[in-house]
């Protein structure tokens, strides 16, 4: 394969702006490896595909509404918005998300302790904690939980996509 | 107190504020003050607990309080601090807080936050607790913010 291709990036903040990538040709890369890399890009896309709805979970309106704003804009549909640990829990029975975005510091029950109980209602629950805590006892009571990915506040559409996209 | 207590607040601000597009972050007047008092429009306050306890409060004009609002916002214009204001504001201290805690855990410091406070209102002091207060204007292109960090160390 050689050439080049040109990636248009869009962003709500900017201007769009391109990408050029040249491709030259190498020994070792053969048609039949780049059919295998578009086959698994496929199986990566059709996977991620599965998360669709998405229950917020933060006891600040603010990030309710930013975080709403940015993944509806992706085509992700929001099904619910908790304001505290019990109530996620209440509502990730009920509701059933394919994804769950969780804040660590709220009233009543705190993010750890209510993944800590989803988690074992579920163990596929699919957890991105999203703190403005992120020392490394936090991280590694997150990990030792089984969520999927921590990330700190502030936070970004780029930030938050991409750790949409990295989970399989 | 230590300037290992202090820099991680401003860091973290300077961060928190880079990051929503605030340019031109610089270090302003530092004071020294024997109780937490601040003479600005509006104050989001923070306790830390944990290694070292205490709290931070963080103060500004409306103007400015409104302009970091409306940062956080993508730029939506805000023409008054109503619930969603009032919560970006306390979102805002508890990501400077929180990002700092994270500054002093990684120097061997471990501290939790709580939940923040919005005081609305000029001339405020705050009786918590009789400690040291360092008072640090930080200048930005939204205005200036001051910090106030009075921590029993």
């Amino acid at each position: 394969m050689v050439g080049y291709g040109r990636i248009k990036c869009k962003s709500t903040f900017s201007n769009p702006f391109f990408w050029q990538i040249g491709l030259k040709k190498c020994n070792n890369c053969y048609f039949n490896d780049v059919k295998m890399e578009l086959r698994e890009l496929k199986t990566v896309v059709e996977k991620k595909s599965t998360i669709k709805r998405i229950l917020l979970v933060d006891d600040s309106p603010i990030i309710h509404k930013l975080l709403r704003r940015t993944l509806e804009a992706h085509g992700y549909e929001v099904c619910g918005d908790a304001k505290n640990g019990r109530e996620a829990v209440s509502m990730y029975q009920s509701l059933k998300p394919d994804l769950v975005f969780m804040d660590i510091t709220m009233p009543v029950m705190d993010g750890l302790e209510a993944s800590g109980e989803i988690l074992k209602m579920d163990p596929q629950a699919r957890i991105i904690m999203l703190s403005a805590m992120g020392d490394e006892q936090i991280v590694n009571r997150a990990k030792e939980l089984g969520i999927d990915n921590f990330l700190k506040k502030p936070f970004n559409d780029y930030k938050i996509i991409s750790a949409i996209s990295g989970i399989v | 107190m230590d300037i290992k207590y202090i820099l991680p607040f401003l860091e973290a601000l300077k961060g928190v504020l880079e990051q929503f597009g605030a340019v031109d972050i610089r270090r302003g007047d530092m004071a020294r003050n024997d109780l937490m008092y601040v003479d600005t429009d509006i104050t989001a306050v923070v306790g830390m607990v944990g290694q070292v306890r205490g709290n931070i409060a963080y103060s500004m004009a409306e103007d400015t309080a409104k302009k970091i609002v409306s940062a956080m916002m993508m730029g939506m214009p805000v023409e008054e601090l109503d619930e969603m204001g009032r919560s970006a504001l306390g979102e805002f201290s508890n990501m400077v807080t929180g990002n700092a805690s994270t500054l002093l855990s990684n120097s061997g410091v471990q501290v939790d936050i709580t939940p923040p406070s919005i005081i609305f209102g000029k001339d405020v002091y705050f009786i918590i607790s009789s400690v040291e207060t360092l008072k640090i204007d930080m200048e930005t292109s939204l205005g200036k913010v001051e910090v106030n960090i009075g921590l029993e160390i």
